[in-house]
């Protein structure tokens, strides 16, 4: 991965305080698992962004790479992975998720 | 072997026989897979570290789309 | 919470509570499939496969126990009628009428339009309840409201499309197998896969 290219992804994923790289967006989510994450944000009341990576294949197989994460949605917070729709699910469930994000 | 018996294999590679482990074709497509894995090895390890260990077992079978999504309910023992 | 009873529309149910589709289908009732007619009630559909009272009651009654979405009431408002710029990401919208146009569909649309308006119009039927129905016209119906896409293109709607579609994304399709237009409501379940009807 070229440094140029790093520094690109290290922006997008501070593009804003949460930001979600997923499967179509905040308004038309593509695949099940990014609209669960989208749905439990939206529950919580969390300012986020949503990066399509459908269409961008580019930063799709980069941000595999760069987070050592195989699959999408990624979740970002202050631009570090919180994690998939497993552990994002999870993390609302006990309360863990609504700590981290909304609480400043 | 079919897909779940390779992931099931994979994983006992390197969670050991003492792990409890379950893989499950969820929609009954080939697809979508469910797996469950009980371990002590992820004693201390934070949610990101349990999930990269799995998914570096499955990595493969992941890379060549045998398994095209995967569900993850991660235990320590 | 709404009581549902014989003299609901296949069509209102499916609005009210999209998973009433499977209680029906289960009980032997198709109501699913391009000649489901929707717009029949309960009552007509009871009627047709002969059941009996017992039975329709016990439909019923686990209909009622479902869980009803609630349908917002949106009503137009001065803000819908001129374009917002939406930027999410790596995409734009341009959001009217209450639609989240993308930038192909303003594209495609502009071009294809040839100075008529765009009427989009939701009507019952189709494979799961609903239809959009969607035609390039001069003029807008008696019961359609003005919003403006662009300098060339306005869209003219009623306000029964407006409430029902309000936050859908509408898409440009270009495949082998779907092409053209889409509207797509994300709160909405029910889609059959040519993506021309939707259920609420």
């Amino acid at each position: 991965m070229t440094e140029e290219f790093k520094k690109h992804l290290e922006s997008l994923i501070n593009q804003s305080e949460t930001v979600l790289f997923m499967k179509g967006d905040k308004y038309l989510a593509k695949c099940g698992f990014s609209a669960q994450v989208v749905d439990v944000l939206n529950h919580l009341g969390v300012k986020f962004t949503t990066f399509d990576i459908l269409e961008d294949e580019e930063v799709r197989q980069g941000l595999k790479e760069y987070s050592n994460w195989p699959t999408f949605p990624q979740l970002y917070h202050n631009g570090e992975l919180v994690g998939g729709c497993d552990i994002v699910t999870e993390m609302f469930q006990s309360g863990e998720l609504k700590e981290l994000l909304c609480n400043k | 072997m079919n897909v779940q018996e390779q992931a099931n294999k994979a994983l006992k590679e390197v969670f050991g026989n003492e792990a409890l482990i379950e893989v499950i074709d969820e929609r009954g497509d080939g697809r979508h897979y469910l797996v469950t894995v009980a371990s002590s090895i992820f004693k201390g390890k934070n949610r990101l570290e349990q999930s990269r260990l799995v998914y570096g077992a499955l990595s493969d079978l992941m890379k060549k789309d045998h398994m095209h999504a995967v569900r993850l309910e991660l235990k320590t023992l | 919470m709404q009581q549902i009873t014989e003299d609901f529309k296949i069509s209102q149910l499916f609005e009210l509570t999209p998973d009433s589709v499977v209680i029906l289908e289960n009980s032997g009732l198709k109501v699913t499939g391009c000649d489901a007619r929707t717009e029949r009630t309960l009552k007509e559909l009871f009627a047709h496969h002969k059941l009996e009272s017992q039975k329709t009651q016990k439909i019923l009654t686990h209909l009622n126990k479902l869980k009803q979405i609630e349908v917002e009431a949106h009503i137009p408002s001065k803000k819908d009628q001129s374009p917002q710029k939406i930027t999410e990401g790596n995409k734009i919208y341009y959001k009217v009428a209450g639609l989240m146009f993308t930038e192909t569909a303003v594209k495609n649309l502009e071009s294809l339009s040839e100075n008529s308006g765009l009427q989009i119009r939701l009507s019952a039927g189709g494979c799961s309840g609903f239809k959009y129905d969607y035609d390039f016209t001069p003029s807008p119906q008696a019961d359609e409201k003005v919003y403006k896409l662009t300098e060339k293109l306005s869209i003219f709607m009623n306000d029964f499309t407006f409430s029902r579609s309000y936050g859908s994304v509408v898409e440009f399709k270009l495949g082998l197998h779907e092409s053209g237009l889409t509207i797509i409501n994300p709160n909405k379940k029910r889609a059959c896969s040519c993506g021309t009807s939707i259920a609420f």
